[in-house]
């Protein structure tokens, strides 16, 4: 009897594992057949319940309302003496409020002042290392006229990626640095275009050939996009007897600590040689180049000016 | 099962706000803890999210094949026993 019981029971044990074997694979079918053939939905579905989460957490830890300033403050000054605390809390509350306000006026101008494009100022509450993939979410979506494909710069020129996926309040950005992600590139310096290849962690890698001369600070430019400038060269991995060498850029300012974006209004497009040669030109033109007054400027040409002047007046002086 | 229903929702939220590591923690205690069936709608929804686009949903396979390896492993354990 005893042994019937001891057999029955493992034989239910095993009927319960196998059932639960097959619900866990007919799950995970479903799931991988509603992302084949409904992925829109599901990352709509999915958008609803991540979203509000990473807006949540991105006003408490950066948003300059008083309330998510305050719990920073109190965990910033709680080791402090009762009395002194509130004092603190409350200068350092108004001098870190202007001290935002400053910075984020400054970075608002920068990012909207001087571009011909039409762009929009967004917020990013997701970032590498804090989402499970290499991607930027951002708090402007289709609501904001955000489209997909569209490219996402930081500061006026620099290009960091790319629209992936729209939802209404929120939207995902591919970085030319997500792994695997490969782009056109040239090259200031050797002045060669070149493939670079994402990965990861705001880095991207450039291969050339052993003797084409890759220098650290040597500029890149992604000419698909205008003004389409990435990073320079950070390090060189140059070994003599491996027949390439690698570059490695990285963007002026750190993924870690952006905190806005802006994204053009036109879509990426496929473009021809000649339109990537032309950007290329372009930001040959604006980068190198800097405003000098009239005045202070000497060139061949107001050189020859002067110096003509100066011969005519001498020859008009001369009795 | 209100446990259960506070621990997914911490699971949920964990894997927006905490980095993937430790989201890896905290679903492969919830798998050891129940038939986590759940996890592999969140990561699905993951995949969908984040990943938009990507050929291969690699947190669902993972979750999968974590959960189908678990099935295989719990008898072994003590614990379950």
């Amino acid at each position: 009897m005893k042994k019937f019981s001891s057999i029955t029971r493992v034989n239910s044990r095993h009927t319960s594992r196998n059932k639960k074997v097959k619900r866990i694979i007919f799950i995970a079918i479903t799931c991988a057949l509603l992302l084949v053939a409904v992925p829109s939905a599901v990352s709509f579905v999915a958008s609803l319940a991540f979203s509000p989460v990473h807006s949540i957490s991105t006003w408490v830890a950066e948003g300059s309302g008083s309330l998510p300033q305050y719990l920073r403050d109190r965990r910033e000054l709680s080791k402090e003496v009762e009395d002194l605390e509130q004092k603190i809390a409350a200068q350092s509350g108004e001098r870190y409020t202007i001290e935002l306000l400053t910075a984020e006026n400054k970075e608002f101008r920068r990012l909207l002042g001087d571009s011909e494009e039409s762009r929009t100022v967004a917020g990013i509450i997701g970032r590498p290392n804090k989402v499970p993939y290499d991607v930027l979410v951002i708090d402007k979506g289709s609501d904001d006229g955000i489209l997909e494909g569209s490219p996402v710069f930081v500061g006026e020129k620099t290009v960091i990626g790319s629209i992936k996926r729209v939802f209404p309040k929120t939207a995902v950005v591919e970085l030319v640095t997500s792994p695997g992600f490969i782009a056109s590139v040239y090259i200031f310096g050797p002045n060669i275009y070149t493939n670079a290849e994402g990965i990861g962690g705001g880095q991207l890698r450039v291969g050339v050939p052993q003797g084409i001369t890759l220098k650290e600070g040597d500029l890149v430019v992604l000419p698909s996009v205008a003004p389409g400038v990435y990073g320079a060269i950070s390090v060189v991995d140059s070994v003599p007897t491996r027949p390439e060498q690698y570059g490695y850029v990285s963007p002026e300012i750190p993924l870690a600590s952006l905190r806005l974006v802006s994204v053009g209004d036109t879509p990426l497009e496929p473009i021809s040689f000649d339109a990537a040669q032309a950007i290329v030109n372009e930001a040959r033109n604006t980068l190198f180049t800097v405003p000098v007054p009239e005045g202070v400027l000497v060139t061949t040409a107001s050189t020859t000016a002067t110096s003509t002047a100066t011969t005519s007046a001498a020859t008009t002086t001369r009795p | 099962m209100m446990s259960r229903v506070l621990f997914f929702l911490c699971l949920c939220i964990s894997a927006v706000l905490l980095p993937t590591w430790l989201f890896a923690v905290v679903a492969l205690w919830y798998a050891l803890t129940y038939t986590a069936y759940e996890l592999l709608i969140v990561t699905a929804a993951i995949d969908a999210f984040y990943g938009g686009g990507i050929a291969i949903p690699y947190y669902t396979i993972i979750a999968t094949v974590v959960l189908l390896l678990l099935e295989w492993v719990k008898p072994r354990l003590s614990v379950y026993n």
